[in-house]
């Protein structure tokens, strides 16, 4: 008896939680969330790590100097912006991100990709630069769109 | 890198991300040659330095066919990452195995003498005891050259220290040469001497020796380190060289800072004159890329970069693939530099 009631309560607290996931997964981002991305991926393309952080709300000394790095390391070996060859919004451990695939100018031997990631208020969260390769497993891919 | 660069970045940037952009990367092909896959497997089966993984390999790529991923990834460019991050899964991460799509391939297109590590430039000899200029002339080269062979800050700080940072290893041509005999005339009149590698992920083989042999005596004759190479079934010994055009620096303080983006030919000079006890490197533990890759033309315009050799180093018997060079003083990396200088500091004034 006390096993089963174990297990209706596993089952329960398991479905509740599944039903936060999913509340948390279908609740849209700001309309203005695309392009804020882009924004902050074109600022951070031309160096202005900067004006990325003035983005992040309550940006972490940690955040900005991971914005401060990665505009740096973009500059020095991406080059810069050549043409876009896909963005995309994924989830992944329970986040979405927006990436940016991109042909840069410099001497890269593929491309490049430029992540945001995007917390539960619409909030820019994380950076991740990197070259495609490169870049960690998604969950699922919600939507990608080729120029 | 210039403000005229970071200017025309913006500009750029500016174009392309108003809305219009439409330039597609994979103008120079859409299709998938047919056997591509098998080639590509050809190519690392034969070449592949980890003999022990090779089987391994074979029968994963055989199940990436069988998954599929041909039909998932039908863009060249999108197609490569994916072969490149599966791959390079099978190789233990190795980061030197790399599948370059035609835009790619063209794009990094080098003459024979440039391709891989230990290139017929270098003649495979037993021992490399002389600096031989690469005469080669490509994109890349006009690249390198353009970027300053990637010496990015030449500096002379307080107490006489000598600031290097080097972003990469450029092809070694004469005039490669001649710039990095231009920084180490000035490192011989240095009282110490700090390398910025952090940003530096790797690049041609040459630079690196040649750079390393300023900071030693010509006799008696110390190995560098040496290098295996697969294909060929030689191990060649680089050693300090015998011959440079600026005077050598072999007692001033030397210091190297590294990060988790220092790889390839930058953690074989962090890692040789660490281990010979010549410098002492600040900063966080490196990539762990320690095998040397060579490129292989693939139907279509498609290469492949293959792991052919690995570098050992004389006094462990081992190099840093797979595991990065270990700073001896772990700082991390956005305080690295700082840090080392001010031990430069220290050091010349003692």
């Amino acid at each position: 008896m006390r096993r089963t009631r174990s297990v209706v309560l596993t089952l329960c607290v398991s479905l509740a939680l599944a039903a936060v996931e999913s509340a948390a997964q279908t609740r849209p981002l700001p309309s203005d969330s695309l392009v804020r991305a882009r924004r902050a991926a074109a600022l951070l393309i031309a160096g202005h790590a900067d004006s990325v952080i003035d983005l992040i709300p309550n940006a972490s000394e940690q955040m900005k100097q991971q914005v401060r790095t990665a505009a740096e390391t973009f500059l020095t070996r991406a080059g810069t912006e050549r043409s876009l060859i896909e963005e995309r919004w994924i989830w992944r451990q329970g986040r979405r991100q927006y990436w940016r695939i991109l042909e840069t100018t410099g001497p890269v031997p593929e491309p490049v990709v430029v992540r945001w990631v995007f917390n539960d208020s619409g909030a820019i969260a994380g950076i991740g630069v990197g070259l495609l390769s490169s870049v960690p497993a998604v969950d699922s891919v919600m939507s990608s769109k080729r120029p | 890198m210039t403000r005229a660069r970071r200017a025309g970045g913006v500009a750029l940037s500016a174009l392309l991300l108003g809305g219009t952009a439409s330039v597609h990367a994979q103008a120079p092909s859409d299709s998938i040659p047919a056997g591509l896959l098998d080639h590509l497997r050809a190519a690392i089966v034969a070449n592949f330095v980890v003999t022990l993984r090779v089987a391994r390999i074979a029968a994963g790529l055989d199940s990436l066919r069988r998954a599929g991923l041909f039909d998932r990834e039908a863009r060249p460019v999108m197609l490569a990452s994916a072969l490149t991050r599966e791959i390079g899964r099978l190789m233990d991460g190795d980061q030197h195995f790399r599948v370059l799509a035609p835009h790619f391939a063209a794009r990094t297109a080098v003459s024979s003498t440039e391709r891989g590590g230990a290139g017929p430039a270098l003649g495979l000899r037993d021992t490399v005891r002389t600096a031989t200029p690469l005469n080669v002339a490509s994109p890349r080269v006009e690249e390198e050259r353009r970027a300053n062979h990637y010496f990015s800050r030449v500096d002379s700080l307080d107490g006489n220290v000598l600031l290097v940072v080097l972003d990469g290893f450029a092809v070694p041509t004469a005039e490669a040469y001649a710039r990095a005999s231009d920084v180490m005339r000035r490192a011989a009149t240095a009282d110490a001497i700090v390398f910025d590698l952090r940003r530096n992920g790797g690049g041609a083989e040459g630079l690196n020796q040649f750079l390393a042999s300023h900071l030693f005596p010509p006799e008696p004759v110390l190995t560098l380190y040496t290098r295996y190479v697969r294909p060929t079934d030689r191990t060649t010994v680089y050693p300090v060289l015998s011959q440079l055009l600026a005077p050598r620096s072999v007692s001033a303080p030397v210091f190297v800072v590294i990060s988790r983006g220092t790889g390839s030919a930058a953690e074989n000079f962090a890692y040789s004159l660490q281990q010979h006890g010549r410098a002492v490197v600040v900063g966080e533990r490196s990539q762990g890329a320690g095998h040397s890759a060579q490129r292989f033309e693939l139907p279509g315009g498609w290469a492949v970069q293959v792991p052919v050799a690995r570098v050992t180093h004389p006094v462990t018997g081992t190099g840093w693939n797979g595991t990065g060079v270990v700073p001896d003083v772990a700082v991390p990396v956005h305080a690295a530099l700082d840090s080392a200088i001010a031990l430069a500091f220290r050091a010349a004034r003692r």
